[in-house]
Parts: C-alpha cells; sequence; structure tokens
C-alpha cells in the first residue's frame, strides 16, 4: 500500500512516498519560491525512480499551511485534484502538524512556526491540535506573552512518525481541502 | 476528419470557468463560476482573495461541468490552460490543475495567451478571416494586431501607458461608481452628452496608444470643478470620456485599414463589452467595407471555451505543447 505526502507551505517542495506506512523516498528541494516549475516535475519523477504508476497511490496527505499563502495553494490544488480525479481518501495537515507529528508520542504543549514578521502557533494536547487554538500572533505579542514553545525548527521533521499519527486523521472530501490561511489579508480586515 | 476535444481552463482573474472544446468550435460545455459579487464589496479584484476563491472551486467547476456534459476525461485530446497574463495567484491555480489532469490522463498539455483566447473568440459562432486586423481592448492590453493565418502575426500598434479598460476602470472610480467601473461607466454615458472638453491623447501620426494623459485630463477636470464648487454631470462627463477613449481606438483602426485590405476585423478582449465600441467599431468596418467580427457577450467576458478555441490551432499545428515545469506569467504581450 503506498501513501504520497506532499508539502509546498513554505520555500521547499517536498513528497514522501510512503510503502505500508514506512518511508519509501523523500524528495525535499529548495525551489527559491518557483513551486509551480518545481512540483509537478518532481512528483513524477519520485513515481518514476520508484516504478510506482499515480494509479498505485491508495492515499493523499497534503500540508495545507499555514505558510506561503501562493506556496501552499500549489500542493494543495495538486493533491485536492489528484484525489478527486481518482476517488482516493485525502488528509488535511498543518504545517504545525508536521513538527508536533515528529514525535513517537506527540509532546503536548504549544508549538510555533516562524512567519515574515510572527509566528503561527497552536496548543496540543496528546491527541494532537486542540480545536481552533491554531492562530497567528506578531512578533512583539510573542514576546509580550513569554510563549512556552516546543520545538520550532522544521528541519526536525520526522516523517516515519508523522505518517503514524497522520494516518489515524479522518478523510475530507477532496473538494473541502483547502489552505489554511491563519493570517487575514489587509484587504479583508 | 477526427474529432479534437479540448479541456481548457481559465483561472487568470475573477472566474474559474472550464470549459470541453470541440475543433476549437463546438463548445460541448462550459461552467463558469464567478466571483464578481465578492470582489465588488472591496471595490475592484483583490488579487489574494481570487487565488483562494480559485481554489475553492476549481475541482467543484470541474465535477460540475463533467456531469453536465456526460463526457469522460479519458475522451479528451488535450488539456489546454490560460499561463499569462493576468493575475498571477490566480493563473497558478489553473496552471498546476491542468498539469494534474495532463498527467493523470496522459494528454498533451497547451498552453494558451489569454489575450489570443480572446481574439479565438471570433472563431467559436464565426469563422476567422485572414488576413484580419483585431482589436484586443482589456484591462491589461490595448494592441492591434493583424494575422495572416492562425498564429502568424504581427503587433502593428500597443498602449505606450495604461490600457483602456485600466483607464475605464480609473475614471469609473474617480466618479465614485461601483465596481465593476466600466459597465457601470457605459450606462451613464447612455444617458449624457459629450460637452466636456478633453483632449485627444497622441496624434494620428503613430499607431500607437495612450491613454495615462486622459485619465489625468479627467482628474484634473474633477479636482478643478470641485476646488470652484461648480456640479459636475457624471453622466456628461462618462460620455465625454468614453467618447475621446472609444475614438482613439477608432482613429488607430483607421491608419491600418487605409493601409492594407482586411478580410475580417475584429474587436476582442473584455472591453468589446461594451456597446458603445462595439458600434464604432462596426461603423468604421462598414465603412471600409470588411467584415466585422465581435463574440457573443458570454464569450466577450473572460471564459475557458476562447482558452479551448485558441488552443484548437495550436494542437494542430504542434505549437505550445508545454512540460510540468510550465510557469504562470502576469505580464506578457497578446503575441508572445
Amino acid at each position: 500500500m503506498y501513501s504520497l505526502l506532499i508539502d509546498t507551505h513554505d520555500t521547499k517542495v517536498s513528497f514522501v512516498v510512503f510503502k505500508d506506512y514506512k518511508v519509501l523516498d523523500v524528495i525535499d528541494i529548495e525551489s527559491n519560491m518557483r513551486h509551480s516549475e518545481i512540483a509537478m516535475p518532481n512528483l513524477v519523477h519520485i513515481l518514476d525512480k520508484n516504478d510506482i504508476d499515480i494509479g498505485d497511490i491508495d492515499e493523499y496527505y497534503v500540508v495545507t499551511g499555514p505558510g506561503s499563502f501562493t506556496g501552499v495553494r500549489i500542493g494543495v490544488v495538486i493533491a485536492k485534484t489528484l484525489a478527486y480525479l481518482q476517488n482516493k481518501p485525502i488528509r488535511p495537515i498543518n504545517s504545525l502538524d508536521l513538527v508536533a507529528f515528529s514525535t513517537e508520542k506527540i509532546i503536548p504543549g504549544c508549538y510555533l512556526v516562524p512567519e515574515k514578521n510572527g509566528f503561527f502557533v497552536g496548543n496540543y494536547d496528546e491527541n494532537g491540535l486542540i480545536d481552533s487554538s491554531l492562530k497567528y500572533i506578531s512578533r512583539k505579542e510573542y514576546e509580550d506573552t513569554r510563549y512556552d514553545t516546543k520545538y520550532i525548527d522544521r528541519n526536525i521533521v520526522n516523517y516515519s512518525n508523522v505518517i503514524v499519527h497522520a494516518c489515524k486523521l479522518k478523510p475530507v472530501n477532496p473538494h473541502l481541502v483547502n489552505p489554511l490561511y491563519v493570517k487575514q489579508i489587509e484587504a479583508m480586515k | 476528419m477526427k474529432n479534437t476535444l479540448i479541456l481548457a481552463v481559465e483561472t487568470s482573474c475573477d472566474e474559474t470557468s472550464i470549459a470541453l472544446v470541440r475543433n476549437g468550435k463546438d463548445v460541448v460545455a462550459m461552467e463558469v463560476y464567478t466571483q464578481m459579487d465578492t470582489h465588488a464589496m472591496y471595490g475592484g479584484v483583490v488579487p489574494e482573495i481570487a487565488s483562494r476563491m480559485h481554489t475553492e472551486a476549481i475541482t467543484l467547476v470541474l465535477e460540475s461541468l463533467l456531469q453536465k456534459s456526460h463526457v469522460k476525461l479519458d475522451e479528451i485530446d488535450a488539456v489546454a490552460v490560460t499561463y499569462a497574463p493576468g493575475l498571477l495567484g490566480g493563473l497558478l491555480v489553473g496552471v498546476e490543475f491542468a498539469k494534474v489532469i495532463a498527467f493523470l490522463y496522459n494528454k498533451p498539455l497547451i498552453k494558451v495567451n489569454h489575450m489570443m483566447g480572446h481574439i479565438y473568440a471570433n472563431n467559436i459562432d464565426n469563422n476567422l478571416k485572414f488576413p484580419l486586423l483585431a482589436m484586443v481592448v482589456s484591462g491589461g492590453h490595448t494592441e492591434l494586431i493583424e494575422m495572416n493565418s492562425d498564429y502568424e502575426y504581427n503587433l502593428l500598434g500597443a498602449t505606450m501607458d495604461d490600457a483602456i479598460g485600466e483607464t475605464f476602470d480609473k475614471v469609473a472610480r474617480i466618479l465614485d461608481l461601483p465596481y465593476p467601473g466600466g459597465p457601470n461607466l457605459e450606462k451613464l454615458a447612455k444617458n449624457g452628452n459629450v460637452c466636456y472638453e478633453l483632449t485627444k491623447p497622441v496624434n494620428d501620426a503613430i499607431i500607437h496608444f495612450s491613454y495615462s494623459g486622459l485619465k489625468s485630463n479627467v482628474i484634473n477636470l474633477v479636482h478643478n470643478f470641485k476646488q470652484k464648487g461648480i456640479e459636475i454631470n457624471k453622466n456628461d462627463l462618462a460620455a465625454s470620456f468614453q467618447s475621446v477613449a472609444v475614438d482613439e481606438v477608432i482613429r488607430k483602426i483607421e491608419i491600418a485599414l487605409k493601409a492594407k485590405t482586411y478580410k475580417q476585423l475584429i474587436l476582442a478582449g473584455g472591453v468589446s463589452a461594451n456597446n458603445y465600441l462595439r458600434e464604432e467599431v462596426s461603423k468604421l468596418a462598414d465603412k471600409y467595407k470588411v467584415e466585422f467580427s465581435v463574440p457573443r457577450m458570454l464569450y466577450c467576458t473572460d471564459n475557458a471555451a476562447m482558452i479551448g478555441a485558441a488552443a484548437y490551432p495550436l494542437y494542430i499545428k504542434h505549437l505550445n505543447f508545454a512540460s510540468y515545469n510550465l510557469n504562470a506569467k502576469s505580464h506578457i504581450s497578446t503575441i508572445e
């Protein structure tokens, strides 16, 4: 059984292929914000390299953000279109999950992902993100509140553990898989 | 001849549209999901919101198209997508979506210039007749193009500053008209008289266009009148502006018509929905005894059928076949 994880939420484009929930191959490319040029060719590449047909992928995972608005849309559009057209289950995971799911057991606490002028933060218990705790805070707000945060380094992402937690999430109708922006844009304020 | 069925995708501005077009002419089915009401709340298209709405809508629009048409995606011969020009974030949604379909069904991916789509919209109900002269008018373009056959063209003239549609929208804003500015300005102009004196943009020695001077002219006039406490008749100012803006187009088309005989004069792009412009260009065509063509309203505004129409000759000629590293571009000329 094959699973595919797609992540384009920051400056990198990542594809992870799992076989029976074990990491089979990873492509992780610094795209310099040229996600559109990098993403699909590398999806094709990782499949070819492992002699897998796209039809062999049984389920999809996609990182829906928060992160780069345009970046995350690339991965989300690719993932939701693949899942919809092939009628395969898809599970969205957020960019904080990536870090929180990287340990064998989720360590409860406040997780944080840095952004240009602030941070995305979310509170986790041993089961995952606590509902509606995901929010954006400015740098100043962060300093004033003295958040007790865990693991902010994206480099510690451990896909072998991520999939174990992520596969327990409920699949979502592909039409409803959309980016998690969290941060409001100026015009909408 | 073999039938060619193209799935076309258009997401360059605020319409998510997908169509199935046979042989570049027969629109088997089309879906257009417009975001206009949302953007109207902000007084204009907000690019980030447009990109978000395209992402939310794209697979739903496809589902609805497939249900309506009873076509299965493995029956298509190619996937065509608008890759430029337009709002980058929106274009990217369509481009990635089209790549996935091309990949899953192992079909060629054809990149289409949005403005060529507007020209080929004339090939849906009518036939393009070469050599033709095409006046492309939109929010981002004011270009006069000569086409000798499919995708063989010369750019005769282009705007040196603002595009005509952009100027319509800006003047509409100055007159406090709601979004979409251009069509609302046209409504006012219908009830107005041309009585405000506005200077003609550029002289007739060159075939290029200019609109920034006309725009400044209107802004200054409105400021002056406000300062002096003189009331502006918005209907009259709209009519006066529209008359000069359209005259700029007419005079330049006439230069080209005098220089060479064409079989067809085409009006294309979003501003071709303007009835006054249509009438004036049509009169000019009559004067020079050249066939006038403008798409029906449905194919004048942004739609995917025109992208399918423009993609067909590309498919036949094996042009613009793109690989999966295709990127979207916000700015290119019509003829690139």
